[in-house]
Formats: structure tokens, C-alpha cells, sequence
């Protein structure tokens, strides 16, 4: 069954590099990959309900992708949501940091469709 | 770790080297497409020293260090890399990155911005994990602006430098092919390599990004307009030059040539069409067109462009908002910005690159400025606008600024043949055509 995704990036452009990037994975996903540009809005987006995995970036203005990550895995209804960080920071401290904090995946740009094939394929 | 300020200048121009070949390679990774960046020149100076090779039009991406490496520098890179590196991103078609190269200004540069932010932070990026692996005593970079306009009205807002301050400049010749090199230079603030007292350990938290997120991309305002704005009629829009460019859509072509002639001379069509002149001049656009009308948003891409097609069956697409309109596209438009080996015969040797084309923006392929008429407009009218401007659709507007239909080559074709077929059938007896 196909997923449904989400990707929350500020930047448009990354929003489109990113949702192009995973239609040429080849993965089973839905048609329609739903778009947020924060944290807030993402939260938004999940009430409304229909999200199996999220790409999130980390430097957001308003609230950025720790603490989005740090509010979604507070609600027990969204456990079973995967959340895989994609940013161009590298620094393992930070990586394993977010990973503490209830992320499933970590992307370090510059990612390919086989990177992000790699990643998500255990959540399809 | 370097202790001395000699010493940490010159590890860190060496891996200022290695971190844009780096970020050449995260380029190429991500849009499978050639990137170069071979070092041209390194010298040290003052702002000033930069004003030849960045004239006007310029972007800053402004990036700050924090360890062996403390304060702000700048990578500054020309007109032809403001449009040539965030082109790239969107997926811009070759041409129009050149157009935008020879002919944009500050707007089309601003319309990429937020693609230029996200060059900032990939650049950011690769350098960050080639000095984290090479420079003992760095902590991290992080992007801390981005300006487009004119560096030299005031640099001290856009180099957030000092006229007077002393510089080691490193510049750059970068390609992305096919596309001709741009420049691009490093600039580091003499400061920056000062050697600073080393903070107390302390293991940063992921909360320390914090101060990144809160930092607004676009520090600068579009007003940062260059002083040295070309006048009004100079400034040749992007509009006008494609309207120059040899397009399908705007072609004459042998249809509406045959057309012309038809206007110009009945007697050039065949058989007896004794009242062509009047058909012309009595049938009106309101009469001929088609009420029917299929628009698309100019952010439309290729793909929602022929699914549209599709859908209503048509070979033209408005651009606008439904009512006002910004362009026209065609379907050989269309075809024209896909890339060939999207058809199944060439499946096998298709790349991700040829898929992007589906992303090209209808703003990108669209005809402009659009010739239009008004629905009491004569057919005669019709086709002198179709030859004198070409193109092969009309789109019909209303006083009000509204399309309310449009006419194709073929709908002025059908209409003649309409009336001379009732005209025939009024006035003589149906023959029967001659037996073989």
C-alpha cells in the first residue's frame, strides 16, 4: 500500500528538490505529498490526519525540526509516524541528539534517490 | 591545532580549496549534472579590489564561523552565478538560465532567491564537514545571510564589511555544464583568522541550532535595487526578448501564411469562393470562437501542462489567474521543453535529468506579451493580427480585460468552409460528384 508523506522544509525550492527526489526512488508513495513550511504548520498538517512518514528539515524559522520532532513524539497517537531529518549538518552530535529525541532517520545533504531509497525502505 | 594567525590563514585557504571542489561534487550528486570549481586567483586586498569582477548584480551568500575559523566571511559570486547555481536547482531550462544570464535583472534574480538560499546551504554544508574533518579546534558553520542587488551601494550592508577592511580573496572559475563558467570569490575578513581563547569544553546540544533557525534568510530587502538601474525602456523585459525568439507558437508557419493569402487575394483559394471578402468582414470572433477556455497558474509545470491538455482535449493552455492573462502555451511548446527520451521507445536510456524536464514552469515556456482581439473583431481582422504577430491562437477578450474564448487557425479554416459550403448549397444545385 502506497505512503503517505510529508515533507517540511522553510525553502520551497528544497520542499520540491526533495519531493522530486523521492517520486525518482521509485518508491511506493502517494500521489499527493503533502508540503509544510514549519514546524507549526506541520503539526497542522498532522491533525489532519493521513501522515506515515515525515522528511523534515532542521533549521526552520518559527519552530524548527527538534523541537517539531520533540512534539510529535510526545503525542502517543503519532508513534507510529516515522520521522527522518534531512539537513546539510553532519556533526554526529547532533545526529544522534535528534535520534534521541525520536527521530527514525537522519539524511545529510547532498542526497540522491538512492539515499533516500535506502532510508525509507524499511518504513514502506 | 594552528596557533598562530599565519598559520590558521593558510590552512584554512588550503581547505577553502577543498571545500568548493566539495561542494562542486554535492552539486553534481544531487542534479547529475557536471560541476567544476577551479581556483583562479588568490589575492589580498580591500573591498575595492572586487569591483571589476562584481559589477552590479551580484549575490552574497554571508556564512559564520565559530572555532579555529571565528567570525563572518562571504562568498560572493557574479551575475552569471546568480543565475546559473539557483537555475540549476529549480531545474531551469538551459535557455532560459542563459537568457537570464545575458539579459536579467534584480527582479528575475530575487524570483530565485530562495533557490540561492539553498545553494548558501549546501556550500555551508560541504565546508562544514571537510573542516570538521581537517581543521582541529572548528566547531561549526552557519548561514547567516543572503543578499542579491548591487554589493558596491553599500557594502558594509551587503559585504557587512568595512570599505577599508583587509581581505584574502580566493576566487573561483565554476561550471555547471553545459553552461559557460561564472565567478565566484571567497572572502575572508582578515579578523577571521585571528587565533581566539579557547572556550570551555562544553559538548554543544542539538539546541544550540537554535540561533540558525532564528536567522532570516533574506536579510536583505528586494528594494536593494542597483543604484545603476538601466531606464525604463531600456530594460528589455524577458517577455519581449522571448516574444523575439523563433517559437511555434509565434511562427507564422504555412497554415497561416495560406491564410494570409486568403485575406489578401479570394481568389487564391480554390474553387469559386466568390464572397470570401464578405465572410471575412462579416463573420465576427464572437461567432468563430471557442468558449471553451483551459488555463493554468505560471507555476504550473510541464506535467500539470499535458495532463491538462489531455483532460480538456486542447492543444493551447492560458496562463494566468482565470481571467487576466500572462502568457499563452501551446502544445509544440510543451513538447519542445520535454525532454525526448521521456517517450517509452527511449525508456532505457532515460536519466533523471530528462524526468526533470516534467518540472520546467509554464512561466518559463510560455509565449508573451499575447496578441488578443475583441469578440466584435472581423474575421478579416482576425487573421491580419494571426500574420502580422503570429501565432496560431487568439485568445478573444472582453472591455472588461476578461477571455472569454479563443480562436485557432483552424476555427477561422472551419468557419470559411462552413459558409462557403451554405453558400454553394444556397445557390446552385448539388452535383454529383464525377464518376471515376
Amino acid at each position: 500500500m502506497a505512503k503517505s508523506l510529508l515533507v517540511v522544509d522553510d525553502s520551497a525550492t528544497m520542499r520540491k528538490i526533495i519531493t522530486r527526489t523521492v517520486r525518482k526512488a521509485g518508491l511506493s508513495v502517494d500521489d499527493d505529498i503533502k508540503e509544510a513550511g514549519d514546524g507549526n504548520e506541520a503539526l497542522t498538517r498532522l491533525e489532519e490526519g493521513n501522515v506515515d512518514i515525515i522528511l523534515c528539515d532542521i533549521n526552520m524559522p518559527g519552530m524548527g525540526g527538534l523541537e517539531f520532532v520533540k512534539k510529535v513524539r510526545e503525542d502517543p497517537t503519532k508513534a507510529s509516524t516515522k520521522i527522518i531529518m534531512i539537513s546539510t549538518e553532519s556533526a554526529d552530535e547532533l545526529i544522534d541528539g535528534v535520534k534521541a529525541d525520536g527521530a527514525d532517520g537522519y539524511v545529510t545533504k547532498p542526497f540522491t534517490p538512492e539515499t533516500i531509497q535506502k532510508e525509507l525502505t524499511p518504513y514502506m | 591545532m594552528p596557533d598562530t594567525t599565519e598559520e590558521i590563514q593558510s590552512k584554512v585557504l588550503d581547505l577553502t580549496v577543498e571545500a568548493f571542489s566539495t561542494f562542486a561534487e554535492d552539486i553534481e550528486t544531487m542534479f547529475d549534472t557536471e560541476v567544476t570549481a577551479q581556483q583562479s586567483d588568490i589575492t589580498e586586498g580591500t573591498p575595492d579590489d572586487l569591483k571589476d569582477a562584481y559589477k552590479k548584480l551580484a549575490a552574497v551568500c554571508s556564512v559564520t564561523a565559530e572555532g579555529a575559523v571565528n567570525g563572518e566571511f562571504h562568498i560572493i559570486f557574479d551575475k552569471d552565478g546568480v543565475f546559473t547555481l539557483p537555475g540549476t536547482f529549480v531545474m531551469q531550462p538551459e535557455q532560459v538560465i542563459l537568457q537570464n544570464r545575458k539579459s536579467g535583472k534584480q527582479e528575475e534574480a530575487q524570483e530565485i532567491g530562495d533557490a540561492l538560499a539553498e545553494v548558501g546551504n549546501l556550500l555551508v554544508g560541504a565546508w562544514d564537514r571537510i573542516f570538521r574533518e581537517e581543521l582541529e579546534g572548528h566547531k561549526h558553520f552557519v548561514q547567516s545571510g543572503t543578499f542579491i542587488g548591487n554589493v558596491w551601494a553599500n557594502t558594509e550592508e551587503s559585504l557587512r564589511i568595512k570599505p577599508d577592511e583587509e581581505l584574502s580573496i580566493l576566487s573561483f572559475e565554476m561550471t555547471v555544464a553545459p553552461l559557460p563558467p561564472f565567478n565566484c570569490s571567497v572572502i575572508y575578513p582578515k579578523s577571521v583568522f585571528e587565533p581566539v581563547a579557547e572556550a570551555p569544553s562544553e559538548e554543544a546540544p542539538p539546541e544550540a541550532e537554535a540561533p540558525a533557525e532564528e536567522t532570516p534568510a533574506e536579510e536583505t530587502p528586494a528594494e536593494e535595487t542597483p543604484a545603476e538601474e538601466a531606464p525604463a525602456e531600456e530594460a528589455v523585459p524577458q517577455a519581449e526578448v522571448s516574444a523575439e525568439e523563433p517559437k511555434e507558437a509565434q511562427d507564422k508557419g504555412p497554415v497561416t501564411e495560406a491564410i494570409s493569402k486568403m485575406a489578401e487575394s479570394p481568389a487564391y483559394l480554390p474553387g469559386d469562393f466568390s464572397d470570401v471578402s464578405g465572410i471575412l468582414s462579416g463573420l465576427k470572433a464572437k461567432d468563430v470562437m471557442r468558449k471553451q477556455v483551459s488555463w493554468a497558474t505560471a507555476e504550473a509545470t510541464v506535467e500539470d501542462l499535458v495532463a491538462k491538455m489531455q483532460q480538456d482535449d486542447t492543444g493551447y493552455i492560458m496562463i494566468g489567474d482565470g481571467e487576466k492573462l500572462q502568457g499563452i502555451v501551446s502544445k509544440s511548446d510543451v513538447r519542445g521543453a520535454m525532454s525526448p527520451y521521456l517517450q517509452s521507445m527511449f525508456a532505457k536510456w532515460r536519466s533523471s535529468m530528462d524526468v526533470a524536464t516534467l518540472q520546467i514552469k509554464s512561466k518559463w515556456v510560455m509565449s508573451r506579451p499575447v496578441r488578443t482581439v475583441t469578440p466584435e473583431a472581423s474575421l478579416q481582422v482576425i487573421v491580419q493580427t494571426m500574420t502580422e504577430h503570429g501565432g496560431r491562437c487568439t485568445p478573444v477578450v472582453d472591455t472588461a480585460g476578461k477571455v472569454v474564448g479563443t480562436i485557432t487557425v483552424f476555427d477561422v479554416f472551419y468557419a470559411l468552409l462552413n459558409c462557403s459550403t451554405a453558400s454553394q448549397s444556397a445557390g446552385r444545385a448539388v452535383e454529383a460528384p464525377p464518376l471515376a
